[in-house]
Order: structure tokens, then C-alpha cells, then sequence
């Protein structure tokens, strides 16, 4: 019966082939959402993976990494002090203006980082090394600046290649892998130091502290400890999620909550569920009109209720599973070459291939409810009527 | 002296309405028919004096309000729907007058469909239903897809497949109202060739007088009654032309 189910399926070619292509059109554009929804929210917390640190020591009023409020020099120090704390270093983070050889200007991250321990340093160098900074007006920048902060971008800048911040001369000394940040703009690394040179001077330049516990000590303990002899905000930097202290979740949740992003992600991925819904459905239940004659045929024959579920929830499966793998396939293929290209962002973790595949699974027993509803109420001498 | 044949189907007082309240029509008033084992009884009648709702009472697709209805031993009126829907699965072969034939399978996986509702697989059902196609003349036609034959050809099909799992009784309803006058009598001469086993029985609801010689009885209908049931030597065909 399940292959009978099949060639019927598959014998009426354009409902056969509308029906997949509902169930593609939601799975890709569920999929390619969620997927550049998550990877706009994993640029958000760039600074977090691109400068590693156990732990980010910053302002009180601080909420989301991309938040800067400056704190005092002497608070390095008071850090310092706290029991439990191995190291701590400064940090300086800023959009800062960059001008171009052709005269233009474009926006970069600056990062400051100590000169001495380098902690706050890219963690994939390309080209290069970091002790390099320590030469004069040396920076190190991420593969993107190369063509970003050409003049023109056919010929990227390479090793030794210089441009300006704020009118000062850099001099690229390494060459990094890097997250692209939410803002757009490349990465540049320099020293703490340095950076305050290149930046406008304020009172206060402290963005944040990277601190590591001692050997023994737990980051979540330490950052208590923090907090609560200075009066300072610590965050974990340990994952999303990981932590009800961690940065990156909280940088996420900041972003969810105050800005529209999830909403017009959102309203994508319901415009694709309901597209879904509509398209499977609608013409499912056309389908099994069409073959309503032959349902009842089966029937009179002697075919149970039970059979015809069967049948049908084969032929709403089958095509379930060939419209959600195209879907999918399509939604990877889409996220390759974001990721290739370097944008769009596509983050696509685990939950976003199984959730859609739950939906998918939803959209299909909606489906074919409305037809097994409709073949079980059938009563089977209505092939005598004509 | 002759025996008297064994009873196939028979239905005892059975009443039949539909609709509700005011609108409730009683189509059968009491019916009382007798097929027996190796015959083909033609059931003749006007439009909508309940032909169509005899024979789905007698093939258990349809309930009736009240009397008694048995098939080769079995009291369809005591038994549940399931047991119903096995004991036709097994003992009835229908053939219907739209052929009922699925249009996107081929012939010998339509005739197969019998044996795959008793729990066949296809590879064990095929055998069957080549045979069966090769008992009604289509044995060339096997892979064809019945919307690719002709009318004629696809009841031969509708046939085979009701033959196909050698089922006891045969229901057919106007098995010729869809075929022109030559293909008619040649799917009837198939068909009374192949009813011509012991133990085997049908029951043929037609408004086409020209095939009611292939028959062995005739019961004639009008307003949910049995008018008569008489063997076709005995039947006055001048009466109802």
C-alpha cells in the first residue's frame, strides 16, 4: 500500500510538485533567517571572541559589549587587587575614523591591548606576529581591513602597507583572522597606549579590564569577588548561555530586547511558516479530493481507515522529508556563500536545522489531518453514486 | 430432478432512509432478495428506485435501518464495521461503473490493489494480477497506465481486478453504462465466461436491457420494492423494453 501511495503521489506531478516546493520555500526561508538572524547576533559579540579574556571588568552601567563607558586608570589597580584575580589589563575599544590614500573615510574597530602580555590579542594571526606591535605606529589588522581600507579594493593592502586614524600614521605588522564586528567595520589591533594616541582625548579612556583567575579559581567566583570589592560590573566571557554572568548572552539579550531586529526576523520566519502551512495544505487537501473517488474505491474494497492514514501520512511524509532536505540544501548553500563572501551573517547552530524540522513535521500532520479527517468520514458506498 | 443451489446473498425486510426529519426519504420498504451460488443476477430498475443502495447494503458498504442480511453464511447485519470491511476485503469483488481505475498506476498495480489491501506485498501480488490481466485479454497491456486504453479495455482492467483475489460475490453497478454498444457485449461475454465457477456469484445492477440475456435471473425494482426476481427464460422482456 505504501508504494501504491506513492505512485499516486507521484503520478499527479504538479500538486506533487507544488507541494515541495511549499515545504522548500518554508524550510529555506525558516532556515536562512533564523541562521542570518543568530549570525547578526553571534557579530554582535565580535569584541568578545576577537579580544579573548575569562573575564571583562566594565563600567557599572555597561549592558552589551558594544556599549563603551569609560572608567578611571586607578581601577585598573583596584582590580588588581582583588583576591583571585591572576592578571588584569587594560583596554581600550572605539569606532574610530580611518582615511584612505584616495582621501575617503571609513570607520574601523580599534583595539587597544596591553603591550607587555598582549592579552586581548587576535587569536588566529594570519601573517605576521603580535610582538610586532611594540615597533612604531604598528598595527595589526583582520583580513577584511586589507580590503576595506583600500583605495582600491581589487589591490588590497598587504604586510607594511600604511594608512591613517585620525590623522596618525599605522603601519600594518600583522595580518589576522577575525568575527566581522555588527557595526561592519574591520578590526585593528595596536597598543593600549597607542590607541589612546589615536583616539580624540577624554578624561577618562578605560573602556574595559580582561582579567584571568588564578589557577584553582572559577571565573563565575572571581567575578563575584570583583564586583563586589570595587563596585565594578565583571562579566564571564564563557559562551551563550553558559553563565547568568556571561557577556556574550547578555550582549545578545540587549540586542533582542532594544532593538526591532528580532521582530523583522521574526516576521519572516512566520511569514514562512504560514506560506508553509497555506501552500502544504491547501493543496494536500486538493490532492486528496482529486482522489477522493479512489479513496472510496480502496474502501469499498475492503481498505481500512487505518490503511488510508497510513497512505496518506506516507505521501504527506515523503514529501515533507524531500521539500525540508531541499529547503535545507538551498539555506546551506545560501549560508557557504555568506560565509565565503563574509556577509550576509549565517550562524546556523544545531537547533536551527531540528526546529525547522519540528515545524516542518507540524506543517505536514496539519495537512494531512484535514485529508485523513476527510477520507475516515467517507463513507465507502459513495462509489455506487456515481 | 435438480438441486436446489445454494444460497449466495440474502437480504430479509431491509429498510434503507436517508436525510432527516421532513426530508427523510425511505428508499427500500422492506426488500427481501435471494442470489444464489452460480448465477448472475441482474437487478433492473428505474432510476432511484434503490438498485445502488440494495447492492451497498448487500456488499456491506452501507448499513441498513433495520432486517437481516446474509453472505455466505455470514449475518453482515450482527457483525462490527471492521469485520465488515475484512470479510469484503476477502469475499466481494466490485466493479463499478466509472471503472474507478487510478489513473497514475499501471494496470497490472491496479489489479493488483485487492491483494495489497489483504496485506500482499507487490512483488508477491504481480504474479496474480498478470494472470488475472491474461484471463480478460489484456495481457499486453500490462504496463499501461489505464487512462492510455480504451474504455472497454479499462473495465476488462476494473475485471481482472475484481476477479483478481477470487473473491465469492461479484457486485457490479452498470458495469456497461459507460461503454459503447460493441465493447459492452464483449466485456458481458468476458464477464459471464469467467462467472462460470461453482460457488461464484454476482449481482449486476444495469439499466442496459441489451445485456440482461448474460444473466441467469433478473429481479426487477420500482420504489424500494422487489417486483419480481425470475430466472431470464422466464422474464418478459417485451414488458420492459
Amino acid at each position: 500500500m505504501f508504494r501504491l501511495a506513492l505512485k499516486m503521489l507521484f503520478g499527479d506531478t504538479a500538486k506533487y510538485l507544488m507541494l515541495v516546493f511549499g515545504v522548500m520555500f518554508a524550510t529555506f526561508l525558516m532556515t536562512q533567517q533564523s541562521s542570518v538572524f543568530c549570525g547578526l547576533m553571534r557579530w554582535t559579540t565580535a569584541i568578545l571572541k576577537n579580544a579573548p579574556a575569562p573575564i571583562w571588568v566594565v563600567e557599572t552601567e555597561v549592558r552589551q559589549v558594544n556599549q563603551t563607558i569609560a572608567m578611571r586608570d586607578t581601577d585598573l589597580g583596584r582590580v588588581r587587587s582583588v583576591s583571585g584575580v591572576e592578571w588584569a589589563m587594560p583596554l581600550y575599544s572605539g569606532v574610530q575614523n580611518v582615511r584612505l590614500e584616495n582621501g575617503s573615510l571609513t570607520v574601523v574597530q580599534l583595539l587597544g591591548i596591553d603591550s607587555t602580555t598582549f592579552a586581548g590579542a587576535p587569536p588566529r594571526m594570519i601573517e605576521g606576529s603580535i610582538e610586532a606591535l611594540r615597533q612604531p605606529n604598528a598595527v595589526v589588522v583582520d583580513d577584511l581591513a586589507l580590503k576595506r581600507l583600500s583605495p582600491d579594493p581589487k589591490v588590497p593592502l598587504k604586510m607594511g602597507s600604511t594608512f591613517e586614524i585620525n590623522d596618525q600614521e599605522a603601519r600594518i605588522v600583522g595580518i589576522c583572522r577575525a568575527m566581522r564586528s555588527f557595526t561592519g567595520g574591520p578590526f585593528v589591533w595596536t597598543t593600549y597606549e597607542r590607541a589612546l594616541s589615536y583616539s580624540p582625548p577624554q578624561r577618562k579612556m578605560l573602556s574595559a579590564i580582561l582579567v584571568s583567575p588564578s589557577p584553582g579559581k572559577s571565573v563565575d567566583e572571581v567575578a563575584e569577588s570583583i564586583e563586589a570589592e570595587t563596585g565594578l560590573k565583571a562579566y564571564v566571557n564563557t559562551g551563550f548561555k553558559s553563565s547568568p554572568r556571561d557577556f556574550n548572552t547578555a550582549t545578545i539579550f540587549w540586542f533582542v530586547k532594544n532593538t526591532g531586529i528580532p521582530i523583522s526576523f521574526g516576521t519572516t520566519v512566520l511569514v514562512g511558516l504560514i506560506v508553509g502551512i497555506a501552500i502544504s495544505c491547501q493543496t494536500f487537501y486538493l490532492f486528496v479530493l482529486d482522489n477522493l473517488k479512489h479513496y472510496g474505491a480502496l474502501k469499498a474494497m475492503g481498505a481500512t481507515n487505518g490503511k488510508l492514514c497510513m497512505m496518506l501520512l506516507t505521501q504527506v511524509s515523503v514529501v515533507g522529508m524531500i521539500g525540508y532536505g531541499i529547503g535545507l540544501l538551498f539555506a546551506s548553500l545560501f549560508g557557504m556563500a555568506a560565509i565565503k563572501n563574509t556577509q550576509p551573517p549565517f550562524f546556523m547552530p544545531d537547533i536551527i536545522p531540528f526546529g525547522v524540522l519540528g515545524v516542518i513535521i507540524f506543517i505536514c500532520l496539519l495537512a494531512s489531518f484535514l485529508g485523513i479527517l476527510r477520507v475516515s468520514l467517507l463513507d465507502a458506498a459513495v462509489v455506487f453514486r456515481g | 430432478m435438480n438441486a436446489t443451489p445454494a444460497i449466495a446473498a440474502r437480504a430479509r425486510s431491509i429498510t434503507k432512509s436517508f436525510g432527516d426529519g421532513n426530508s427523510r426519504i425511505k428508499v427500500l420498504h422492506g426488500v427481501d432478495l435471494d442470489a444464489y451460488e452460480s448465477e448472475i443476477l441482474m437487478l433492473l430498475g428505474p432510476s432511484g428506485c434503490g438498485k445502488t443502495t440494495l447492492i451497498s447494503i448487500l456488499a456491506g458498504t452501507l448499513t441498513p435501518d433495520s432486517g437481516e442480511v446474509n453472505v455466505f453464511g455470514e449475518d453482515l447485519h450482527l457483525m462490527k464495521k471492521s469485520a465488515i470491511t475484512r470479510f469484503r476485503a476477502k469475499q466481494i469483488g466490485f466493479i463499478f461503473q466509472q471503472f474507478n481505475l487510478i489513473p497514475t498506476i499501471t494496470c497490472e498495480e491496479n489489479v493488483c490493489v485487492p491483494l495489497l489491501i489483504q496485506g500482499y506485498s507487490m512483488s508477491k501480488a504481480l504474479p496474480f494480477a498478470r494472470k488475472s490481466l491474461e484471463q480478460v485479454g489484456l495481457g499486453e497491456h500490462m504496463k499501461k497506465r489505464s487512462n492510455q486504453l480504451s474504455g472497454g479495455q479499462q473495465q476488462r482492467v476494473a475485471i481482472a481486478r475484481a476477479l483478481v483475489h477470487n473473491p465469492r460475490l461479484i457486485i457490479c453497478d452498470e458495469p456497461t453504462a459507460a461503454l459503447d454498444a460493441e465493447n459492452g457485449k464483449m466485456v458481458m461475454e468476458l464477464f459471464r465466461d469467467l462467472m462460470r465457477q461453482p460457488g461464484r456469484c454476482a449481482i449486476v445492477v444495469t439499466h442496459d436491457h441489451r445485456i440482461l440475456p448474460y444473466s441467469d435471473r433478473i429481479a426487477t425494482m420500482n420504489d424500494g420494492r422487489i417486483l419480481e426476481s425470475v430466472p431470464t427464460s422466464q422474464f418478459d422482456f417485451d414488458h420492459y423494453r
